[in-house]
């Protein structure tokens, strides 16, 4: 898939449709839930918690997805799939891509 | 379009952005939007606001989507408040397992504005469907409460107005549920004034008020009449028009009526509609059959109807009975009917007389054997007493303190229609009543006034002979010519003279009957004491005897005169 | 039970059939196959053959056709009827308003 833009300007374009002036409002809630989530992944890493980590990364993912952050939503879903299935050793690796994801992400969506 | 107006909708999810875009798509769809945050904060919600539909989230922290369902269903009660879960999940068991926790449809992430105004659209329908539904439950519901009241004042009404008369007689036994009017069934006995018992066991087609409105111009009428002293066929006739007259066509009421004249030991009989009845000669121990031969009352107009009663020697210690159709259609458990055939058998095998009754009556109940019949079960048995074992009698006229007339004579002429279609003598009674100290030999003078009336009639201008009625089939010959004479009658008179002196301490009432007749060798027939005319016919003449001061034979002996004196 | 009905060649005589038990359940049916009869006709023929059982209310159901056919004036017969009918009806005196076969 691996697309250019990390994000998909169809579902963007709806969305502004959808939220009309309150676009702003939603990229803000967006931000700030999704730095919530952030810390809890690593929460939820320090303390070897793979039902908090799963939650944390399942949340993120819904929201990415309904942003059209298509990128940063599979790697939550590769995430929240370690957290089912208790491999939070697997996570590390994968920590540093999300976080590049999500700042391609939340600039492209502050650029609108 | 059968929608709801601006459906409310509770949308709990945790994700804050979900939350906002989803609750915008709804606003834009001119929804009402209510949010939560988590689980227990949108159960909390779903109380105090009450929305139409509830969007849930399926993965929250504490209380998840399921749990959430769960209670909100439960607060719901039977009202239908869609319940769809927002889920991210992939997975097809997931999406089962959505359903089997109680919700109704799924929604998934990330949301589809086409899909999700196609859904809620769909389920507005619905829910507004449920609620016409239920509403219309309550209305029934409500309705069906209102009728049950109605029933229960109108048979507090009834009760009041069809009273039993002389149910409670000793010589009468009956089955008939408490209900039994509202189920057609009626059952009336009364005396008349010349202590004659009358008895009738009638079922009004149908059940509820429309059956039981028939019972009171019956009751009405049958008490009026026979309190006047007017004779079987006669209420017969007026029952018939009255009904025929009041219920609508198609219903009509199955009757089987009897008059027992204690006097004569004759019973007439008439049955229209009512299954086969039974006359039990307690003598023989044979059991004649009571057949409907006419049709049921309030069928046919008063010009065609047929109001002609069969009449039977009876003795005392005989027994009358009848039933609806009730006894005969009572089921048992496999749904086979009691049938006329048990019902003859169960009379046929009884110990004895005395438990005849109990034979009908106890019969059903153990075939039933627990099992409520459908249809009331409803029985009248009549015993045939002689005057001295009636327990009670009742009294026709209301007692006054009014002075009466003290002097006074009244000429009556009868002129062939009148002899036809009308008898005079509830009339003449009831001018003899006015006369206060005649009141209580009530009973008395109008037998007297019938017997000398009959025979006018049938004797003198009909010119019947009594010796037919010495035997037993010659009874219903002597009747049959009866009536067709009666019928051809165009000739011929009676008069009748009555003549009153009195005070507070006696009085003398004369009657004189004078008939068109040949009249009969009246000194002939007097020389022997006893009556040679056969048992039926002679002990008119010894009742006349034993009740009058005074009986001559005048002219011809197409005359007669009886004398009837009082004293203190 | 279930209510047919067939008007003869000659458009003058309907015939009404019964089959099962003739109750306050046919009420319905019975009236709409004798009211909804495009020309009226002179002559009903009931066909009872295959009647299991009348009740009261189909007595009265006989009545109002009766009266809706003309009152004295009605042609009615009723036919076929297995003994069990045959002995309601004549309990009841109905052969004095209906013909019976």
């Amino acid at each position: 898939m691996n697309s250019d833009h990390p994000l998909d300007m169809h579902v963007v374009g709806e969305l502004r449709e959808i939220m009309g002036e309150d676009f702003c409002v939603l990229v803000d809630t967006f931000v700030s839930d999704s730095t919530v989530r952030l810390a809890d992944l690593a929460t939820a890493l320090e303390d070897g918690d793979p039902e908090a980590f799963r939650r944390a990364a399942h949340s993120l993912k819904g929201s990415a997805g309904n942003l059209g952050a298509k990128s940063l939503m599979e790697l939550c879903l590769q995430l929240e799939r370690i957290g089912v299935e208790q491999r939070l050793a697997d996570a590390p690796p994968l920590m540093a891509s999300l976080h590049s994801r999500y700042q391609q992400a939340e600039r492209a969506l502050r650029d609108i | 379009m059968n929608q709801l107006k601006r459906p409310r909708i509770l949308v709990v999810d945790d994700n804050p952005t979900d939350r906002l875009i989803l609750l915008s798509m709804l606003r834009q769809l001119d929804y009402q939007v209510f949010e939560a945050e988590n689980g227990l904060q949108g159960v909390a919600l779903f109380r105090q606001e009450k929305p139409d539909l509830v969007l849930v989230d399926v993965v929250m922290p504490e209380l998840d989507g399921y749990g959430v369902a769960r209670e909100i269903k439960q607060i719901a009660g039977d009202s239908f408040v869609p319940v769809i879960f927002i889920t991210s999940l992939q997975q097809d068991e997931e999406f089962a397992r959505c359903i089997d926790a109680g919700g109704d449809d799924f929604l998934v992430k990330p949301y589809n504005r086409i899909l999700l105004r196609a859904k809620l659209d769909a389920y507005s329908r619905q829910i507004q469907m449920h609620r016409t539904i239920q509403a219309q439950l309550e209305q029934i519901r409500e309705n069906n409460n209102h009728l049950l009241h109605e029933q229960e004042v109108a048979k507090r009404i009834f009760d009041k107005i069809v009273k039993p008369g002389s149910l409670n007689l000793s010589n009468i036994r009956y089955r008939l549920s408490p209900l039994a009017i509202f189920n057609g069934d009626v059952a009336l006995v009364a005396t008349s004034p010349s202590q004659n018992i009358l008895m009738l066991l009638g079922d009004f087609t149908g059940h509820g008020l429309a059956a039981a409105i028939g019972a009171l111009p019956l009751t009405q009428i049958f008490y009026g009449m026979v309190g006047k002293g007017f004779s079987l066929e006669e209420i017969l006739k007026e029952l018939n028009t009255r009904l025929h007259e009041v219920l609508p066509v198609g219903v009509f009421c199955c009757l089987g009526a009897v008059e027992l004249d204690i006097e004569r030991n004759i019973l007439h009989v008439w049955n229209g509609g009512l299954p086969t009845g039974v006359l039990y000669r307690h003598d023989i121990g044979e059991f004649l059959p009571l057949v409907s031969r006419h049709l049921a009352l309030g069928i046919l107009p008063a010009n065609r109807f047929v109001a002609k009663v069969e009449s039977y020697p009876v003795q005392p210690g005989d027994k009358v009975f009848f039933w609806t159709d009730g006894l005969l259609e009572a089921a048992n458990a496999t749904g086979e009917m009691y049938g006329e055939e048990r019902v003859m058998q169960g009379l046929q095998n009884a110990a004895s007389p005395a438990q005849l009754f109990d034979a009908l009556n106890n019969g059903v109940d153990r075939y039933l054997d627990g099992v409520v019949p459908e249809d009331d079960i409803s029985l009248i048995e009549l015993t045939v007493v002689d005057r001295a074992e009636l327990a009670q009698i009742s009294r026709p006229f209301a007692q006054q303190a009014a002075q009466g007339p003290v002097a006074w004579s009244l000429n009556y002429n009868l002129l062939p229609d009148s002899l036809r279609n009308f008898n005079p003598l509830p009339l003449c009674l009831h001018i003899l009543m006015e006369v206060p100290a005649l009141r209580s030999y009530g009973g008395q003078l109008y037998t007297v006034m019938a017997e000398l009336y009959s025979n006018a009639l049938d004797h003198g201008v009909l010119q019947l002979s009594s010796s037919l009625k010495s035997t037993i089939d010659g009874f219903s010959q002597y009747y049959s010519e009866r009536a067709k004479r009666l019928a051809e009658l165009s000739s011929g008179f009676i008069t009748l003279h009555f003549a009153y002196t009195g005070n507070d301490h006696g009085g003398k009432l004369s009657i004189e009957v004078t008939d068109s007749g040949p009249g009969f060798n009246f000194k002939k027939v007097f020389t022997n004491e006893v009556p040679s005319q056969g048992k039926y016919s002679g002990r008119g003449l010894l009742l006349l005897k034993q009740i009058c001061s005074r009986l001559e034979y005048i002219g011809n002996g197409n005359q007669v005169r009886i004398e009837f004196d009082w004293s203190t | 039970m279930s209510i047919t009905s067939n008007i003869s060649a000659d458009g003058k005589t309907l015939t009404i059939a019964i089959d099962g038990r003739f109750d306050f359940s046919a009420h319905q049916e019975f009236r709409k196959s004798y009211e909804q009869v495009a020309k009226p006709v002179s002559a009903y023929v009931l066909e009872m053959g295959k009647t299991t059982y009348l009740d009261s209310s189909a007595l009265g159901m006989l009545l109002l056709l009766r009266d809706h056919a003309g009152g004295d004036n009605a042609n009615i017969s009723i036919v076929h009827c297995s003994e069990d009918v045959k002995k309601i009806l004549t309990i009841s005196n109905f052969q004095q308003l209906f013909k019976l076969a």
